[in-house]
């Protein structure tokens, strides 16, 4: 029964007992407990590799940082006047960081080691000897020098700052000291880092049975390569993009391609670095990150602090600039980790194995789920008269059949009852965030109506002198295809004033006849206020006749300094035709007058008096009052016909633009592009809608994604809920675990199944949630909400569906689950058959 | 030509509160295809151990296990997934039937870890449990089966993806005489018919007489043949 092979290599499997030590000489089987062998390293290698890679990245960004002033001034700035030529100016900047890395060496060859254990052995053990961890280590070791970074970059570079940074460089210098203290404490021997540290090189990348090796080369190679690569890439597509001149109305096609490739490209970096070491390669994605992060980090702290056109994120936008770079960097890390994870759950050693048919079926089983389930659930949510009862009733009596048990049989595990909750947690997360979505998704459509409504899709100016051939312009405007419809405007600032009271406000002279083809105004003009008509034939406007003597006595008198346009008083003519002028609701209101009354108009840069500018001022007749829903507009404007504004304003035959209107208002921007091309450029300029209104509309969008972003932190306790019903779960599993692997579960698999049990839970949360978001807007759409029109100046509550909004609000729930859903995963892919069934 | 399987100086001690627990302390042996080994051995013995380690769910503290000459221990983890499942058909001594899944379904598992179709599947897990006396019991889960018939539920779902090496812990530990002979007879004749090579671990003399090797393990170490 023994080997008929007499003698083999030592026995030494380079693999691991209990603590995942790694003995460089095997000790012969049957004494080896016993046997003397070299004590473990008790330190973190990886820990220690990091923090060093760390610190030589660092130091000489912070070093740069600390010295590029005072050296500036020894030696003048490079980039401009310079006493030293840039060339050695370069390297006695290079110097300095090699300096500091030199006083470091030589600090730990004072301490009686070599220089690559010394550089090792930075900052990893504590004085008592005990191993601090690689988060403690990381922290310790880098926060200080983070801090003092950032803290460097916001400074302003002036004289004073350079103490500071003197004083922060003294303390990064005096943690080094703290470290070296701590190494001098130390009693351990310089044998043992040493003999740790080469046994953990030679066991690099070596396949070792349950214990994956710690650390992969070609995956950290892939990986950082990768990112290099995704940037590359995406310039390449950007490039790409542009030359074939897709053309579109509102995307910017070759940027948004080029932002899409980006997260994709990570993805399949870091599914192609989880091939590569047949592993979820966190260790190796967590130096990538580092070390891109710190890269970009020296790059920025170097190029902040030397390059002057760059100080300017010192002053203006710093924050909003780094916060900026920091979600993308985060973003950059999460793609990868998504990537590693499907790439690890997906490779296995006979290629792809992409099938989660078994898995599916276990996730089902271990959530109770069956395909009864779903369809009733299906049913539900496309009969949106019962929705109600599947999104209220139904879901309690289930829990409660569930609970209660089934056949009789034991009552469901508590992960189940887990799993309910956090289906309920997520549906609330994504109902609110889909209705809160929805209504101000709804506002901003209501606020683009009503600014289309009043304003025109498009205006053209001239940007130097008076617009007097705009009947030509107008021409070769409205042949442009694509264009509706043109009429000329005049607007200018003016006040308008009765007896007792005074208003700011915007008026437009407009053509009443092709007005009403560019903007609604027509349609904002109540049955009993008054009419369009009015405008163009103001002595037909209803006034009180029996007083107009007194009313048109008391605009005069209110306009003290009396044009020379003001028509005298004729007492002859019983009734003087005023011109008409039409006024928003919100300023009649204001200005306590009526269609038929009198308002006078003043403009207050009139005429060059020998004093100043004297006002000029005019009596206009009320022709209509018009309600467009906005309150900027329903207190600030005021039409007048374009012939009593060119004589008010005394304009000649000018105008002051051309008001467009489109086929179709999301094509504005490039039809309004093109319209100026045809008109040749400049003088002439163009602008849409959207650039009108630039200001509002920004606002709007930024206070969506602020309110987006708090919601999500909603779905975000959501899916923190999965992740503790699937770490119950795991545990709940484990001995099934360890009889899956027993029968030829790979690792991944068991990951992927963990994986779906949370994307169903998470899944089935989202549908209920966007069919509850589906029904609420629906909701407040039929029976309306009633808002208080003298606050927001809408009757109800606007609410929009969008269906994009809510695939996009079900596809952000869905990956925060994807995310919270690895790490419990990961846990229950790596028990191990042995420890799975040591339970009992 | 080398033994299909080989273990060599097989060792295995548990740390027990800091103490080392030797289970297993020089054991080897090689199988050939088609052997059919039983394993005997005092209670705690460390005969489940060996089975564990053999079957790569637990490593071993020192030795190699050689499967078709390959070292399994220096394989990753995915490989030795897929040694387990297409290579190994496993037989606990407590059964570790999954809990959620019906009878037919526990059987099916392997290959459905294999990915393999249902259907061909299904045919083959009825039959083995046919084979096995629970023709009529597939729609049950195994809280609703005794100790006996999960125990048959476990040893059809070891043989359903026709395992070149067996490895069963007191298969028929739970079974009465007339029902132990019939699993143990299955046994036999898939031994013949399909040249499975297993390793069975049993307290029955009487059924251990009649296998061709037999093996004791005492003191951590295998002490002959019986
Ligand atoms: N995970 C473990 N940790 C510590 N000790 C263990 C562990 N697993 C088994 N042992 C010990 O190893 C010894 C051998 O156990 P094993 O289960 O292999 O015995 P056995 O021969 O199968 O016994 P039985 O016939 O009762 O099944 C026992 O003393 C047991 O306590
Ligand atoms: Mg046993």
């Amino acid at each position: 029964m023994t080997s008929d092979l007499a003698t083999h290599p030592s026995t030494a499997l380079g693999m691991s007992g209990q603590h995942g030590n790694v003995s460089p000489t095997a000790p012969a089987p049957g004494d080896s407990a016993r046997a003397p062998r070299l004590p473990a390293p008790r330190f973190s290698r990886l820990a220690a590799l990091f923090i060093d890679l760390a610190l030589l990245l660092l130091l000489p960004g912070v070093s740069l940082a600390v010295f590029a002033k005072p050296m500036a001034r020894l030696a003048p700035n490079p980039f401009s006047g310079d006493a030293l030529p840039p060339a050695r100016w370069f390297f006695l900047l290079l110097s300095i960081p090699l300096a500091f890395q030199v006083a470091q060496w030589i600090l730990f060859a004072a301490t009686g080691r070599t220089f690559g254990a010394a550089i090792v052995g930075i900052g990893w053990e504590r004085p008592d000897g005990r191993r601090p961890g690689i988060l403690r280590a990381l922290v310790s070791r880098s926060l200080p020098i983070l801090i003092f970074g950032s803290a460097l970059t916001l400074l302003e570079p002036n004289s004073r700052a350079i103490w500071v940074r003197a004083g922060l460089a003294l303390v990064v210098i005096g943690v080094l000291l703290l470290d070296a203290l701590g190494i001098l404490l130390r009693r351990r021997s310089m044998r043992d880092v040493a003999s740790g540290l080469f046994a953990y090189a030679r066991d690099l990348d070596k396949p070792r049975a349950f214990e994956a090796p710690r650390f992969s080369g070609r995956a950290s190679a892939i990986s950082m390569l990768g990112v290099l690569g995704a940037l590359a890439v995406s310039s390449l597509v950007y490039v790409l993009f542009s030359h074939f001149n897709i053309e579109s109305t509102s995307i910017d096609v070759p940027s948004v391609a080029a932002g899409v490739s980006i997260p994709l490209s990570l993805v399949i970096v870091g599914a192609l670095a989880a091939f590569a070491a047949r592993r979820f390669v966190v260790g190796e994605l967590a130096l990538t990150a580092l070390l891109t992060g710190l890269l970009a980090y020296e790059a920025m702290l170097t190029k902040v602090v030397a390059v002057p056109a760059l100080q300017a994120f010192e002053v203006a936008g710093f924050l909003d600039w780094s916060l900026y770079a920091l979600s993308a960097y985060f973003g950059i890390i999460l793609c990868l980790i998504l990537g590693s994870a499907l790439g690890f759950m997906v490779a296995s050693d006979r290629g792809a194995d992409a099938s989660t048919k078994f898995e599916r079926l276990v996730a089902r089983r271990h959530l109770r789920l069956k395909l009864a389930h779903w369809l009733e659930l299906a049913v539900i949510a496309t009969l949106l008269p019962i929705v109600i009862y599947g999104v209220f009733i139904w879901p309690v009596r289930t829990v409660w059949r569930l609970m209660k048990g089934r056949r009789g049989a034991k009552p469901l595990p508590p992960t189940v009852f887990m799993a309910l909750l956090t289906i309920v947690g997520v549906m609330f997360g994504v109902t609110s965030l889909n209705v809160v979505l929805g209504v101000m998704g709804g506002f901003e459509r209501d606020l683009k109506q009503k600014i289309l409504g009043t304003n025109a899709h498009g205006v053209v100016h001239r940007s130097i002198g008076d617009f007097d051939e705009w009947k030509k312009v107008e021409a070769k405007v409205r042949s442009v295809p694509g264009i509706k419809a043109v009429s000329p405007f005049i607007l200018a600032e003016v006040m308008i004033t009765t007896n007792d009271e005074v208003a700011g406000s915007v008026i437009k002279g407009i053509d009443p006849d092709s007005a009403t083809s560019v903007t609604d105004i027509r349609k904002y003009i109540g049955k009993d206020e008054g009419s369009l008509t009015y405008l163009a034939h103001p002595e037909l406007i209803p006034s009180d006749d029996d007083l107009p003597q007194g009313v048109l006595g008391g605009g005069t008198s209110t306009s003290g300094g009396s044009g020379k346009i003001l028509p005298p008083p004729q007492p002859t003519t019983p009734k003087p035709v005023l011109p008409g002028i039409i006024l928003g609701r919100e300023m009649a209101l204001q200005l306590h007058v009526w269609v038929g009354d009198q308002v006078t108009v003043m403009n207050p840069i009139g005429d060059l008096g020998p004093t100043g500018p004297v006002p000029r001022s005019q009596v206009f007749r009320v022709a209509a009052i018009f309600v467009s829903g906005m309150y900027e507009y329903d207190s600030k404007y005021a039409y007048i016909t374009i012939p009593a504004a060119q004589k008010f304003f005394r304009m000649g035959q000018a105008v002051t633009g051309l008001e467009v209107r489109c086929d179709n208002p999301d094509e504005a921007r490039p039809l309004m592009r093109q319209v100026r091309e045809t008109l040749g450029g400049f003088p002439y300029e163009t602008k849409d809608w959207g650039q009108m209104n630039e200001n509002l509309f920004s606002a709007l969008r930024l206070e969506r994604v602020v309110m987006a972003i708090l919601l999500s932190f909603q779905v975000l306790i959501a899916s923190i809920c999965v992740i503790a019903t699937l770490v119950m779960l795991v545990v709940e599993k484990r001995k099934e675990v360890a009889t899956l692997k027993a029968m030829g579960a790979r690792e991944g698999s068991i990951m992927k199944l963990f994986v779906l049990e949370g994307l169903i839970i998470g899944g089935i949360g989202a549908f209920y949630g966007s069919a509850a978001g589906f029904l609420f807007c629906e909701l407040i759409k039929k029976f309306g909400v009633g808002l208080d029109p003298q606050v927001y100046y809408i009757t109800r509550l606007p609410v929009v569906i969008q269906p994009a909004s809510f695939v996009a609000v079900a596809g952000i729930a869905m990956l925060l689950v994807f995310v919270a859903t690895l790490y419990p995963a990961r846990r229950g892919g790596s028990i191990s058959p042995a420890e799975g069934f040591r339970e009992e | 030509m080398a033994p299909m399987l080989e273990v060599r100086d097989l060792a295995k001690t548990y740390e027990m509160d800091g103490k080392p627990l030797e289970v297993l302390k020089d054991v080897s042996l090689s199988l050939d295809e088609g052997d059919l080994v039983a394993l005997v051995g005092k209670s705690g013995s460390g005969k489940s151990t060996f089975l564990h380690v053999v079957g790569t769910l637990d490593s071993p503290t020192a030795g190699r296990v050689f499967f078709g000459g390959v070292d399994l221990f220096s394989r990753s983890e995915s490989e030795l997934a897929r040694f387990r499942n297409d290579t190994v058909g496993f037989v606990f001594q407590s059964h570790h039937l999954l809990p959620e899944f019906t009878a037919l379904e526990n059987v099916m598992m392997p290959a459905l870890i294999r990915r393999a179709s249902r259907s061909a599947t299904e045919s083959r897990a009825r039959e083995l449990l046919k084979a096995v006396g629970l023709g009529d019991r597939l729609p049950h889960r195994p809280t609703e089966l005794s100790g006996g018939e999960q125990q048959r539920v476990a040893i059809a779902r070891a043989l359903v993806l026709r395992p070149n090496l067996l490895l069963a812990d007191e298969p028929t530990g739970n079974l009465d005489e007339a029902t132990g002979e019939e699993v143990f007879q299955v046994l036999l004749e898939l031994n013949r018919t399909e040249n499975i090579s297993a390793i069975v671990v049993t307290h029955s003399e009487r059924l251990s007489a009649r296998m061709p090797r037999r093996m004791r393990l005492a003191g951590g170490r295998l002490v002959g043949e019986a």
